[in-house]
């Protein structure tokens, strides 16, 4: 299986972010990120939990249901062991930080890895945006965060955010604490640690330049001596990817906007109707 | 009722005892409708509604708000979708303080924001945490909670809650102070007519909602028996919390009630699209001012589009 596509390699890339026996939260409207938490089950992760739709349904699943978008809460019920109140979800994030990994998609992100979900400000205007729901309170307590950015625009990574939502490095730094926080892009992936101080490559995307990336980055990003090209691929995670997972192509959302989307999610639900009712429930224990 | 068999027998008169003025929250009948529960909430009120996003709202609550005509209305909500955009569309609301406000995989919430960028309503942009705190304080008899997270951020600076050295260690804390809604409303699959309910699927923030607020109103898919509400472990909300129930069947349209439907996308679509081409007072008419129920709503909706939605067991 050939030909990968920018949004695959980006999830490809998410779910080796995960390391076998996390918990994996969803927040809202992430269906990139729900794709590679079932990649990373279905591959080197298979002890990791879900913790489906704002972290209030804990799935555990052997065999990853199709990713959704009309039936999202219905799929996540039908393999819930729990489902928690909104105070079992932040209790069970304050007893688990450390073996807790949440994808986060910022609408700004700085060099020093603050984020911002909430408002853009320009010479003439304000936009205001839905605003960072958990992502402020929970973003300090991970040691390791992955935020992703299916645009590498200038007007996404920032020189400074126009809004601080989600923290950065920048307590790490002066407290001395570890944390990481990992970026992937459509052009490669990057990390941001307080002993560098800012952001810097970790690898970059196959076919892309430096120089697309430095074009694109509102500030300085660290280059390493020698630059490493992100791994493609495999034939195994496509083929979990397109017919296991996600085979009606939702995660391409994520990659579209306005009147585009719109189009392509009519274009999906009609289908997500079709394979619903032809899917069977999963079989429950009986007594 | 448990003592329904010794009043037949004559053996009791409910009316021979005086009841605690407390006890009409635990064991009276409470079943409203629609028109009757909406009056609990007046102008200018601070007002919770429960669900999330586009998921469990009380949306045919929100579509008798402005068939009545509320005004400057406070909202506290965790995740808001459709409910907060449709009351900033007709000017219903003063201000938002929210976590989110947003149509999910649809994206900006169109109304909600162009009243908030113009300044018609005043928005405080809240967290999960943020939000949780104010109601666990007013739920537990808290002056405020204690604690570190949000410092550095914007949202605090937003709220302007105070910072205070600890007591205990000298570090530097906020005082999350107490949130208490004049009235919360929340939609539930299933509740008795005292008010015993059982929400399922994504809860969000609703039983804290429940506790925290002064009055609850609860709309429900289903009105069942009290010999119906007997399984403990389901019944997550007792009705010593809970002021009014009404019965309203598809009452979350267009967001979804897991078991039983899901969000009505393609409607959110339609609804979004007319926003965006200047056609909302179009859509207002047809589907909120201009009908007198919201079953005549869910009419105009129309049967194909609900059977849509709907999801049978599989």
């Amino acid at each position: 299986m050939t030909g990968h596509t920018p949004d695959e390699l980006m999830i490809v890339c998410m779910a080796r972010e995960v390391q076998n026996g996390d918990l994996m939260a969803q927040g809202l409207t992430t269906p990139m990120a729900i794709v590679a938490y079932h990649l990373a089950r279905a591959t080197h992760a298979p002890q990791a939990t879900i913790m489906q739709l704002a972290g209030n349904i804990l799935i555990y699943t052997i065999e990853p249901p199709p990713v959704s978008i009309l039936y999202n809460e219905f799929r996540a019920m039908e393999n819930a062991v729990h489902v928690s109140t909104q105070t079992e979800v932040y209790e069970t994030l304050f007893k688990r930080a450390r073996s807790i990994i949440e994808f986060f998609r910022p609408a700004q992100v700085d060099k020093f890895g603050n984020t911002n979900n909430s408002l853009i400000r320009t010479s003439r205007s304000r936009l205001r945006l839905p605003g960072g729901f958990g992502i402020p309170d929970v973003s300090p307590l991970y040691p390791r965060s992955v935020y992703y950015c299916p645009r590498h625009e200038r007007r996404v990574f920032v020189d400074r955010v126009d809004y601080v939502g989600g923290l950065g490095i920048t307590a790490a730094m002066a407290s001395g604490e570890r944390r990481v926080i990992h970026i992937i892009s459509e052009f490669g992936v990057f990390r941001i640690e307080p002993e560098k101080g800012r952001m810097s490559i970790s690898s970059i995307h196959p076919g892309v330049t430096l120089e697309t990336i430095k074009e694109n980055t509102g500030f300085e990003i660290l280059i390493p001596e020698e630059i490493t090209e992100t791994k493609p691929p495999t034939d195994l995670e496509l083929r979990l990817i397109r017919e296991k997972i996600d085979p009606l192509n939702i995660r391409h959302l994520e990659m579209l906007s306005g009147e585009e989307r719109t189009r392509a999610l009519l274009e999906l639900l009609d289908k997500e109707v079709a394979l619903y009712k032809t899917t069977p429930a999963p079989e429950k224990e009986s007594d | 009722m448990p003592g329904n068999a010794l009043k037949s027998e004559g053996v009791i008169t409910l009316s021979a005892h005086r009841v605690h003025e407390e006890a009409e929250h635990h064991m009276r009948p409470k079943l409203l409708s629609l028109k009757e529960a909406s009056e609990m909430i007046g102008n200018g009120q601070y007002v919770a509604i429960g669900g999330l996003t586009i998921h469990r709202k009380p949306m045919s609550m929100i579509h008798e708000l402005i068939r009545t005509r509320r005004k400057e209305l406070r909202l506290l909500v965790f995740g808001g979708g459709p409910d907060v955009d449709l009351l900033a569309a007709v000017g219903a609301v003063g201000s938002v303080e929210a976590a989110y406000v947003g149509f999910e995989i649809l994206g900006l919430a169109p109304n909600f924001r162009k009243a908030v960028e113009s300044g018609k309503i005043r928005f405080t942009e809240h967290t999960e945490y943020s939000i949780m705190a104010g109601l666990l304080a007013t739920a537990f008899e808290a002056e405020f909670i204690p604690s570190k997270l949000l410092i550095g951020t914007d949202v605090l600076k937003g709220l302007g809650y105070k910072t205070f050295k600890s007591p205990l260690t000298d570090e530097l804390l906020v005082a999350y102070p107490r949130i208490k809604p004049d009235v919360a409303v929340l939609h539930a699959q299933k509740c008795d007519e005292y008010g015993n309910t059982q929400v399922e699927g994504v809860i969000a923030i609703d039983l804290l909602l429940a506790k925290a607020s002064r009055k609850v109103i609860v709309t429900a898919e289903k009105i069942v028996p009290v010999e119906d509400m007997k399984v403990p472990a389901e019944t997550n909300l007792p009705s010593n919390f809970v002021d009014a129930v009404v019965e309203s069947p598809f009452g979350a349209h267009p967001t979804s009630c897991y078991p039983h439907y899901t969000y009505d996308l393609w409607h959110m679509i339609s609804y979004i699209e007319s926003s965006r081409n200047g056609k909302m007072e179009d859509y207002l008419q047809k589907y909120v001012r201009g009908v007198n129920s919201f079953e005549s709503y869910l009419a105009q909706v129309g049967e194909n589009a609900i059977k849509r939605v709907k999801v049978q067991e599989r």
